[in-house]
């Protein structure tokens, strides 16, 4: 499925998520099954289908990592394997930032905020240089699939920190 | 879902956890990590005369499966020659800590640090003798 065709919006990765909310709002009223209650059984079911494909479209679309995903499935372009190996930069830092962790819960909540945030800076940074990478017009998308598997690290890591903090 | 008890153990008393001179000619560093679960992991061997591994050591983050699968690798790879540490199987840690299916992956990104560390000293050996 091309959820972006779905959604009948731009397949790039800079999305309006204003726009996209509009959108997703608009096509589950107009698939709403009471609009259809009076049709055919079997109207009542391909309405109802396509009511969940344009729920799980909007899904995928608004999320980052599944908006990338999607797109390279799009071009054909493999988003594992070697082309997805973070830097040895990369995992550098994150070991750092796993150990920042370590740290931050022993220290306590407020430490915890701070690494979030720190990494949520990070999280931003990569996103915004995937963006480049996908929005550039490069066919081959160049650096994405690594920049898409470093991503996957940080929302990890945000997930994480989340976790911890709920406790 | 159950480890098994060898993990259990491994990951509980984990063995040669640390860190070597990563600038030292003698120690080659493996970093590697898996993005579908945010491990990440930090292998290192030191070499010495001979081409055997004198001590191996290892830092993990991730679950008890990765953790088990580093230590018991560091284990196995110390008084091994870089050409039989080379030879490691992700299979020979499976078969060792009983891993289950879902938990393979550990073992791989084990044999994979396993070898970026032989990579490593390779490539310092080459730029010394190159220099």
């Amino acid at each position: 499925m091309n959820p972006f065709a779905r959604l009948g919006v731009d397949p790039a990765f800079s999305v309006d998520l204003v726009e996209l909310e509009r959108v997703h709002r608009e096509l589950s009223r107009a698939l709403h099954p009471d609009k259809h209650a009076q049709g055919l059984p079997a109207e009542r079911r391909k309405t109802l289908e396509e009511a969940v494909a344009v729920n799980e479209a909007w899904r995928i679309v608004r999320d980052p990592l599944r908006r990338a995903e999607a797109l390279l499935a799009l071009r054909g372009v493999e988003a594992e394997g070697s082309a997805a190996k973070p830097s040895p930069a990369f995992l550098m830092e994150m070991m750092e930032r796993r150990e920042e962790l370590e740290g931050a819960k022993a220290k306590g909540a407020a430490a915890l905020e701070r690494l979030a945030t720190a990494v949520q800076v990070d999280f931003e940074r990569t996103r915004d240089r995937l963006a480049a990478a996908l929005d550039a017009g490069d066919e081959t998308f160049g650096p994405a699939p690594r920049l898409l598997a470093e991503l996957r690290f940080q929302r990890r890591l945000l997930d994480e920190i989340a976790s911890l903090e709920d406790d | 879902m159950a480890y098994s008890e060898k993990v259990i153990e491994h990951a509980e008393n984990p063995r040669n956890v640390g860190t070597l001179d990563k600038d030292d000619p003698n120690v080659g560093t493996g970093l590697v990590g898996a993005p579908a679960c945010g491990d990440v992991m930090r292998l290192q061997i030191k070499v010495g005369d001979g081409g055997v591994i004198e001590d191996a050591r290892f830092k993990t983050f991730g679950c008890g499966s990765a953790i088990a699968s580093s230590s018991l690798a560091t284990e196995w790879l110390k008084g091994k020659t870089l050409d039989e540490a080379a030879g490691l199987k992700n299979t020979t840690i499976v078969d060792e800590l009983n891993l289950p299916p879902v938990k393979i992956h550990c073992s791989v990104l084990a044999e994979d640090a396993v070898k970026a560390a032989i990579a490593d000293y390779r490539a310092k050996q080459a730029a010394k003798t190159g220099a």
